[in-house]
């Protein structure tokens, strides 16, 4: 309880949201993050859902407390709410669906507006699993684990079509997304929420870029009231060490 | 369960009983049913019971008495009472043995439908209580069936014996008081316990002793602090605050708590419902009175001069209803009259059905030049027999329990500057019980307790059958006179309860003179601050007998305070001393009250009272700890607008609605504008005054008898409605009241009574019905204990709540301005614990939702498995419509439901309004292209003309008189009478749309048509004569300087005025020939749009609504 409470008040804490367009995955991927756990056919995110989880890095203890919000563009309003004060940001597009990273971009341009100066912005391409199969297998294994398990509950019919075919399933380049990244000053990621990959590192990189002595300062600075501050009783499921080159988030050792 | 023995259940019956009972002996079984119907296991299960012999020796019986309890054993392992034979003198048990195959049982009580079923050696045990009319079959085979019969015998010989040692005169009355300390359990029994209400079948059924390792908070013993709303405590939220803030474990609290209070409140409800619905109701009569000093009436005149504001509606009042209403008559006692039989009308349960009995009111007096004559109070009938009113069964007018407050009852120095007489209070009381006269059911009235400060003092009486519902009784006093400290002004006030809801009243006396309202704020919250009750000597008493007797069912109780040593005189509540808040020093109890037989002899009830009810009183409590504060004054605010304006508005009864002006005056009222600002009384509520403010007696003066007083000067003058010219009329004297959501109080009448003539003041009445929290202590416990039990340690847990909302877009489809539509919304806890939820603000400075939307509840606890309902109500009203109508604006929300440590859901809330002409700056109205619903249609893509090529006046302005000057000029009430509800809604939609409804008006919808134009301009964000240039119209000398005023108006808005007085002008030209019929008409018009074109800025200081009237005038006069 004592060892609780103490690494609690050593740990730093990160403020992070999750934007994008809806269906792109970005709750698969915090759940991916928080409990190496994937669900297929998630239902959409109508709100906002508070997750923690936290990290090792070097000697230093974070703890994520991250916002899912929804993606749907009704609610696009109620975003600011959710992005004020955070130190980063997860910008989430399908590489599947070309018009998803308009929107990504779209969300960038309003968080380097009016977000946070200091925030570290990623950009990850989700659902990287249906062209990595498509460019590895033989079409014949690429159709049978996608009738199989539909990849993603927020895939539209028209996706999981097309994901069948397993031709042209890449609308967005690796290169192109990466271009746009490096010109923006984001960290780029393509990842899957349903195999992990990428998931890991692209916590890892938004940990290393955070300006950790900044949030110091600015806490003992009597940041008392600091939004997200006063948090205990943590519902983490377990702690991801980041340093350790492990894909398996479950087996991180605890800090 | 069944395996336990009859001493195993001995000992779990004894924890349900009161600390004065003794469970004797327990004997199980099951009840017999019949054979026809097939019996299954889980029937056989239902039919468990274990009966119990119990006796008490509690304080009201004077020997030990004892009653068969038969309980019921709940699939929870709980036992709840089922059914109780009181051992009376003519008890009957009998136990025989049942045969063991067919056959009929031969049991004293043979019954064909109860025989079969039976194993062998098992016995049909037969209790009954014949003059209780309740009697008990059960099969048992236990061994302690031979003990049970010998307790019972025992008890029934005692029974016996007990009867025959009374006086022969005494039997009868005897026979049916025994056992009152069964009383207590009639909720249990009625209620079926907390099946039905709890849904008791959720309950974990392998708890054996449920509840008892949760502890209620002590504070859910007390009532919510009615100070501070629950939306107020609740900690700021909005989207996005982190469910692992520090408020959320203090909002789960509170909403904890709140769950609890309403679902305690819904059982007691339902109890009093299968009950007898109205059976506990309690009539509450609150008075109040400044006598300025005056002497109390003798017992022989009290029903005369004090009955009509005490008891009743006096019977002439009533009379007057079927008189014709008499045109001509301004007289203000008469009208006054008729205004307060309104009042009772529109308030059916309490409509006073006047037993006729002689009272005081002065018939209707008549005008003769400006002298206004009253008849002579002597002319008044005499009091109608008593017999007569012996055959109302239930007299509606007669209060339960009455609550008198009064202000300059002494007004002498010696009063002021050492100590009260109490003689003067004593008088005052005889002469207010004699003056309630004999109550039509025999019973009677008796002072529970008073209060005095120098002049001020209030008086609790009650009848004598109410009287033991009453108990905790406490009295408070605050002094905020010179320096603070003295006694000429602040509050005395008393504290109760009845039942299980506390009331509290307070009577209080506030500076005088207009301009000192920012005293009186600050005093109010000075008698707020200082007015603290403490627990009277006769808690005390029962704390201690509660201490001795060591009660073990309540042993998480509050620690008993320290005792006072000797009680002899405790037995009068009356005048226990309180606390006082100025001195300390109270009065010595016992002086007053032991030789007068009005006043209770001794409080015999609180011995009957039981001892666990006491031990939850709160030490201190405020004004705030009650489920309702009554708050009778004399205020001294007064109305905020020129002293001629209020004479001649009083004296006025050209509105056609608004007669006397009454709700014109209200509006400038100082009480009500600093409730308004949130200065005083914040959320207090008072009822509609429909009385006209106090009349001094001046123009009663010569027929009043006895009162000849110093401050009747000879020579002060009144004004033609008889109010002093020395004196601004006002409301000085008011009852106010603030309730929880809890309380279940309905108010019913609120009048003055200007036909009592003691003082130069006039008093005034109000009366409520409540429905007093029936339960019991120990029942309240247990259900306390089983709310918490559902609701789990879930509190201090992790575990996520997980809700779902059926919709997630709600359509309202198509919205009208001023239609309210509703749509329901369903929230399910889908998750494993229970879960806290309220509606946010989307963010920090905005409100949870827009204006035009209303939601109902906005926090709550849902139950895993349960949902909850929550509506949703769209209203477009003029104060937010304009937004909407222009187009800036969609009639779109989104709102921000919180699951407190959970998620924040987002619902979409939208709908089509249909916009209006209505509720529109005029200037914009002109600017419009087309009809508004045209241009509000976003894909008409139509512009707002330009300044320069806007019309004249908004088109739909004018077409309403248009229509009107060629149809409507000969309609005689038109402005005057209502229209038709239909007939206006199409001519707005023919407004809004452009279509002509003009061909389909007929001339008999004149009125309508009339309506539509007096809604329109009413709805306007600013007025046609703009706030700015108001004062200046209504100073105005003559019609010159009005019309030249005209000239700075805006074009449009001279524009609407000018062709509407135009038109003004014209109707009254066809009032006729007679000069006062179009005189009527003129004043009529005048008054009703007066406040519509020119309306009050409420926010700034008042513009006199008779300038206002005269500048109309010169432009409608002819």
């Amino acid at each position: 309880m004592a060892d609780a409470a103490a690494s609690a008040d050593k740990s730093i804490q990160v403020k992070l949201v999750l934007l994008g367009e809806a269906a792109v995955g970005k709750s698969s991927v915090v759940l991916r993050f928080v409990s190496n756990e994937f669900q297929a056919n998630k239902e959409p995110t109508i709100g906002a859902a508070f997750l923690t989880q936290k990290c090792r890095l070097e000697d230093r203890v974070l703890r994520y407390e991250i916002w899912d919000t929804a993606g749907q563009e009704r609610f696009h309003s109620l975003a600011p709410m959710y992005y004020r004060n955070a130190q980063a940001a997860v910008v989430v597009y399908d590489v599947t669906k070309a018009a998803s990273l308009d929107k990504a971009k779209s969300w960038v341009k309003e968080l380097q507006r009016q977000a946070n100066p200091h925030i570290v912005i990623a950009l990850a391409g989700n659902k990287v699993d249906l062209v990595n199969n498509a460019a590895a297998s033989s079409s014949s294994t690429t159709e049978e684990t996608s009738e199989d398990e539909p990849d993603d509950a927020t895939a539209t019919p028209a996706e999981l079509a097309q994901a069948a075919s397993g031709d042209g399933l890449r609308a967005v380049a690796r290169d192109e997304a990466q271009a746009y990244a490096t010109e923006a000053g984001l960290l780029f990621f393509e990842t899957s929420a349903k195999t992990g990959e990428g998931i890991v590192e692209l916590f890892t990189e938004i940990a290393k870029k955070i300006p950790i002595e900044h949030i110091l300062a600015s806490t003992r600075g009597g940041g008392a009231n600091r939004p997200g501050g006063a948090a205990s009783g943590s519902n983490a499921q377990g702690n991801v060490n980041l340093d350790a080159n492990n894909q398996t988030p479950k087996n991180a050792c605890n800090c | 369960m069944s395996t336990l023995t009859d001493t195993q259940l001995l000992s779990f019956v004894r924890p349900l009983l009161r600390a004065s009972e003794t469970a004797k002996v327990a004997a199980q079984g099951v009840i017999p049913i019949d054979t026809k119907e097939p019996a299954s296991p889980e029937d056989a299960h239902e039919r468990r019971r274990v009966l119990t012999v119990v006796t008490s020796s509690g304080f009201a019986a004077s020997s030990e008495e004892g009653s068969v309890f038969i309980f019921k054993r709940k699939s929870t392992g709980e036992l709840v009472v089922d059914s109780i034979v009181p051992i009376t003198h003519d008890f009957q048990i009998s136990v025989a043995q049942v045969a063991p195959v067919g056959g009929d049982g031969d049991g004293a009580d043979k019954r064909p439908a109860r025989q079969a079923n039976k194993a062998p050696g098992q016995f049909l045990v037969t209790v009954k209580s014949p003059s209780r009319d309740r009697e008990f079959f059960l099969l048992s085979s236990s061994p302690s069936l031979k003990d049970v019969l010998g307790e019972c015998r025992r008890l029934k010989g005692s029974a016996e014996a007990d009867l025959k040692a009374q006086a022969p005169w005494n039997k009868t009355h005897h026979l049916t008081t025994t056992h009152a300390w069964l009383e207590h359990y009639q909720h249990q029994l009625m209620n079926i316990s907390l099946d039905n209400v709890l849904g008791g079948d959720n309950l974990d059924p392998t708890t054996t002793t449920p509840f008892d390792e949760h502890t209620v908070p002590d504070s859910l013993f007390h009532p919510p602090s009615l100070s501070v709303p629950l939306g107020k405590r609740l900690s700021p939220a909005s989207a996005g605050l982190p469910p692992t803030s520090e408020g959320a474990t203090a909002d789960l609290i509170l909403l904890r708590d709140d769950w609890i209070r309403k679902q305690l409140n819904r059982s007691s409800r339902e109890m009093r419902e299968k009950n007898a619905p109205g059976s506990s109701e309690i009539r509450l009569r609150i008075c109040s009175y400044n006598v300025n000093g005056q002497n109390p009436p003798t017992r022989e005149e009290a029903v005369k001069a004090l009955g009509s504001w005490i008891r009743t509606q006096p019977p002439g009042r009533a009379r007057a209803d079927s008189l014709p209403p008499s045109e001509t008559s301004t007289v203000l006692a008469s009208e006054t009259s008729s205004i307060d039989t309104k009042v009772s009308d529109t308030t059916p349960p309490a409509t006073p059905k006047p037993p006729t009995r002689g009272a005081t009111l002065p018939a209707p007096g008549k005008v003769d030049g400006t002298n206004v004559t009253v008849p002579d109070i002597v002319r008044v009938d005499s009091p109608t027999p008593i017999g007569h009113r012996a055959s109302v069964t239930k007299d509606e007018t007669e209060p339960d329990i009455l609550v008198v407050g009064f202000q300059e009852l002494d007004l002498s120095t010696e009063a002021l500057l050492y100590r009260e007489d109490p003689a003067r209070e004593e008088a005052w009381t005889a002469a207010i019980i004699e003056a309630l006269g004999q109550r039509s059911d025999g019973d009677q009235y008796i002072k529970v307790a008073s209060k005095q400060l120098v002049g001020m003092l209030i008086i609790l009486i009650a009848t004598k059958s109410v009287r033991p519902r009453i108990r905790d009784v406490r009295t408070s006093s605050a002094a905020v006179g010179i320096l603070g400290l003295m006694g000429n002004k602040g509050a005395v006030a008393l504290r109760c309860r009845v039942d299980g809801t506390v009331l509290t009243f307070v009577s209080s006396h506030l500076a005088a003179f207009e301009e000192m309202h920012d005293k009186r704020n600050y005093d109010w919250r000075e008698i707020v601050r200082k007015l603290v009750f403490v627990p009277s000597g006769i808690a005390d008493v029962v704390f201690a007998a509660a201490a001795e007797a060591k009660t073990p069912i309540f042993a998480t109780s509050p620690s008993a305070p320290t005792l006072t040593a000797s009680v002899p005189g405790l037995e009068t509540v009356v005048n226990t001393p309180a606390v006082d808040a100025k001195t300390g020093e109270g009065k010595p109890s016992g002086e007053e009250g032991k030789e007068n037989p009005l006043f209770e002899p001794a409080i015999v009830a609180a011995s009957a009272m039981p001892v666990a009810e006491h031990l939850r009183v709160m030490e201190k409590a405020t004004i705030w700890d009650s489920d309702c504060v009554f708050w009778n004054v004399h205020l001294n605010y007064r109305i905020d607008l020129p002293d001629l304006d209020v004479r001649e508005l009083l004296g006025d009864t050209s509105h056609p609605t608004d007669k006397h002006n009454i709700s014109t005056l209200l509006k400038w009222d100082q009480l009500k504008n600093s409730q308004r600002s949130a200065k005083v009384f914040e959320g207090f509520e008072e009822a509609e005054i429909k009385f006209l403010p106090y009349v001094t007696p001046l123009f009663s003066r010569r027929c009043s008898l006895s009162v000849r007083t110093y401050r009747f000067e000879f020579g002060l003058k009144a004004d033609k409605n008889g109010y002093d010219i020395k004196r601004k009329p006002a409301w000085t004297d008011r009852i106010l009241h603030m309730c929880s959501d809890s309380a279940n109080v309905k108010q019913t009448g609120y009048s003055s009574h200007p036909e009592l003539l003691l003082s130069d003041h006039k008093p005034i009445s109000a009366t409520f019905e409540i429905e007093p929290d029936s339960m019991t202590n120990a029942t309240q416990e247990l259900l306390m204990k089983t709310l918490l039990h559902r609701l789990g340690d879930w509190i201090l847990s992790d575990e996520q709540p997980n809700i779902k909302i059926d919709v997630q877009n709600v359509d309202f489809g198509s919205v009208d301005f001023n239609v309210p539509v509703l749509r329901t919304l369903r929230v399910k806890n889908v998750g494993k614990a229970p879960c806290g939820f309220r509606f946010v603000p989307p963010t920090e400075d905005s409100a949870v939702c827009e204006k035009w939307l209303r939601i109902e509840p906005q926090w709550g606890i849902i139950l895993p498995g349960e949902s909850q309902q929550v509506q949703l109500t769209v209203h477009v009203t003029a104060d937010n419509a304009v937004h909407l109508n222009s187009g800036k604006r969609r009639l779109e929300d989104t709102l921000v439901l919180h699951a407190l440590r959970g998620k924040d859901h987002f619902i979409a809330v939208g709908g089509s309004y249909k916009a209006t002409c209505f509720a529109n700056d005029l200037r914009w109205l002109s600017r419009l292209p087309c009809p508004i619903r045209e241009y509000a249609d976003p894909t008409s893509k139509k512009e707002l003309l330009g300044e320069e090529q806007a019309s004249n006046a908004p088109n739909e302005v004018m077409r309403l008189i248009a229509w009107l000057m060629s149809n409507a000029l000969d309609e005689n009430d038109l402005f005057l009478a209502p229209g038709d509800g239909d007939t206006i809604y199409r001519i707005r939609e023919g407004l809004d749309t452009g279509e002509a409804f003009e061909d389909n008006l007929k001339p008999t919808d004149a009125k309508s048509v009339a309506d539509v134009l007096v809604a329109l301009l009413d709805s306007l964000p600013e007025p046609v004569i703009p706030w700015s240039v108001q004062a200046q119209c209504a100073e105005v000398a003559d019609r010159d300087a009005a019309f030249e005023l005209l000239g700075d108006l805006p074009a449009v808005n001279r524009n609407v005025w000018v062709s509407l007085t135009a038109f003004l002008h014209f109707l009254v030209e066809h009032a006729g020939v007679e000069s006062t019929a179009k005189d009527r008409r003129l004043r009529a018009l005048a008054a009703v749009f007066a406040p519509v074109l020119l309306r009050d800025n409420l926010s700034t200081s008042a513009v006199s609504p008779l300038g206002k009237r005269r500048f109309l005038l010169s432009f409608i006069h002819g």
